[in-house]
């Protein structure tokens, strides 16, 4: 039987770890879309699962030619979302690693954090709006309504999770530059 | 073939890559190969193949050697200026090398 969860992560890290764990269970994870996952029953640890960061959206020419290159490779396309495709392959016990050389992780970082940049700035400015609309309400017409600090605070925390995850990535950046200086990959 | 100003380190991925293409190779013989030819000690990820693949094309370095038969996997191979590239990073390697022996002896 299906079974069908709506969860979201900024975390890819996080997302990988909790599909691992929904494989080592017995749930393998066959349809994703935003915070959409559809696992089905498949024997535990079958699959080992990437949350990779595409450098073009995923419906770009450039993607379609990534991901059918990682479908020669037995590497399978579970579901993409804008920038992110979710991957998954047989375990044979060995590691699954999609990049394996710091210049690739690098890039791949940076187009990452430009990424959650832009969409931090834009959750920023649709927070400003919201709040700026709901003060000018509550001082000018004296109306008063639950719903704005409500959406305030929603909005509030997309952009604190947004915010955050830049600032891991950013880290994580920071600490490839510094070990790509030392050491090749 | 590459300018001097690209005589740069390979990286080792990219040294084994290249010496893998001897033979035509798709994506998956090509890591294959390269695990083999390292005793199992560099393995490239599927991201990283691409674009190192996708690099050595546009630099001239490898080129497409069409799909074997009942089969859509595109295929590589060496070109000229690759196999130059090759013989570089040997000097290059062979310059390392010849420097830590020199150490060695002095401290010895």
């Amino acid at each position: 039987m299906r079974t069908s969860i709506w969860k979201a992560y900024y975390n890819e890290e996080k997302e990988e770890q909790w599909l691992q764990e929904m494989a080592a269970q017995g749930q393998a994870l066959i349809h994703y879309k935003w915070v959409h996952y559809v696992f089905e029953p498949s024997k535990p640890s079958e699959y080992l699962y990437r949350v990779e960061f595409l450098e073009h959206m995923a419906y770009h020419p450039e993607s379609r030619l990534y991901l059918q290159f990682l479908e020669d490779m037995d590497i399978e396309c579970v579901g993409t979302w804008m920038h992110w495709a979710v991957l998954r392959k047989k375990n044979s016990g060995e590691p699954f690693q999609i990049l394996t050389d710091y210049d690739s992780r690098i890039r791949q970082c940076r187009k990452a954090c430009h990424w959650y940049m832009v969409f931090f700035l834009f959750e920023l400015a649709i927070l400003l709006l919201e709040a700026w609309v709901g003060l000018y309400d509550y001082f000018v017409y004296g109306d008063f309504s639950l719903v704005f600090p409500l959406c305030v605070l929603i909005i509030l925390l997309f952009v604190l999770g947004i915010g955050n995850q830049y600032r891991r990535l950013r880290r994580t950046l920071k600490r490839y530059q510094r070990e790509k200086a030392i050491f090749e990959a | 073939m590459p300018e001097s100003s690209e005589r740069g380190a390979l990286t080792e991925g990219v040294y084994y890559i290249l010496l893998s293409l001897c033979q035509p190779l798709h994506g998956y013989g090509i890591m294959q190969k390269v695990s083999e030819m390292s005793g199992g000690r560099v393995s490239l990820g599927a991201g990283t193949l691409y674009g190192a693949l996708n690099t050595l094309v546009e630099k001239g370095w490898i080129q497409s050697a069409g799909s074997q038969e009942n089969s859509r996997k595109k295929e590589y191979c060496i070109t000229a200026a690759g196999q130059q590239a090759i013989l570089w990073e040997m000097e290059r390697l062979q310059e390392l090398l010849d420097a830590g022996e020199t150490f060695r002896e002095e401290k010895t």
